[in-house]
């Protein structure tokens, strides 16, 4: 397990503050963020209509922890400010061939939240942006670290398919290979320097 | 980047072409060979001992075949 310093966006102070990276997330650490996440959940909720709710609003990282934890192949991910979890990444190192260069190896993103007090979605006034950001550079390192030169691959929640395409990732449509159908994107080498770059 | 260690290892003639066919196939270093292998091997035998099968399936006649 590692630490890193981290910018995000205090959107209420509306100022850049130092978060964590935490690469390796513990299961200790996954079950406390996921007490938080499902309280701050809760009480959401109560407020807001259905077709409002979050769709990976039943995701257990405590569960997903237990699953894929004790696997090489997968890595936890957590930004960590003001004590609590801000948002997760669970990436795959078990790499799969890109759509777009048949010849290219990618890494691949399994599940991307933030916390349910930074979604707009839940509330019109969210704690903290660019967390979800920090977790797709992060994705974009491991896959320097494992030779696929930037490129990341994932399948995208509805509510989430314009942060994706905002950060560069391109559409592929609809996998039919898909359990729950959804769209697959891919980053390539070069949308990966332009968000890491801006060039 | 989490701590790393380093390990020899010594391949039979047929275990070094299969290194290096994947290598060049992938487009990946022999280092990253190995380590796909070994991350694969170990999330199959997780799987299959908590009883789970591994199936392949063909995309042209949707037949399965039970690998392991």
């Amino acid at each position: 397990m590692s630490r890193s310093a981290v910018k995000i966006l205090n959107l209420r102070a509306n100022r850049l503050v130092t978060a964590t990276l935490v690469s390796g997330v513990s299961i200790r650490e996954a079950q406390i963020a996921q007490m938080h996440w499902s309280r701050a959940l809760q009480k959401y909720l109560e407020a807001i209509p259905k077709e409002k709710w979050p769709e990976h609003g039943g995701w257990d990282w405590e569960a997903k922890h237990k699953k894929y934890g004790r696997l090489a192949a997968y890595r936890f991910y957590g930004v960590e400010c003001a004590n609590k979890m801000q948002g997760m990444l669970l990436l795959s190192t078990l790499l799969r061939t890109s759509r777009i260069d048949k010849k290219k190896q990618i890494v691949y993103g399994v599940y991307l939240a933030s916390a349910p007090w930074n979604l707009r979605l839940l509330t019109d006034a969210p704690e903290y942006s660019l967390v979800g950001s920090v977790l797709v550079a992060t994705a974009i390192q491991a896959s320097h670290d494992e030779g696929c030169e930037g490129r990341i691959s994932l399948h995208a929640l509805e509510q989430s398919e314009g942060f994706y395409k905002s950060c560069g990732m391109k559409d592929l449509g609809v996998d039919e290979e898909h359990e729950n159908r959804l769209k697959y994107f891919e980053m390539t080498t070069k949308a990966a320097k332009i968000f890491l770059t801006g060039k | 980047m989490a701590e790393k260690r380093t390990v020899m290892v010594q391949l039979s003639e047929a275990e070094w072409d299969a290194l290096e066919s994947l290598a060049e196939k992938k487009d990946l270093s022999k280092v990253a060979v190995m380590r796909q292998a070994l991350r694969l091997y170990q999330l199959v035998d997780v799987r299959m001992a908590e009883g789970e099968k591994l199936i392949f399936e063909s995309k042209k006649s949707k037949k399965e075949v039970l690998v392991l």
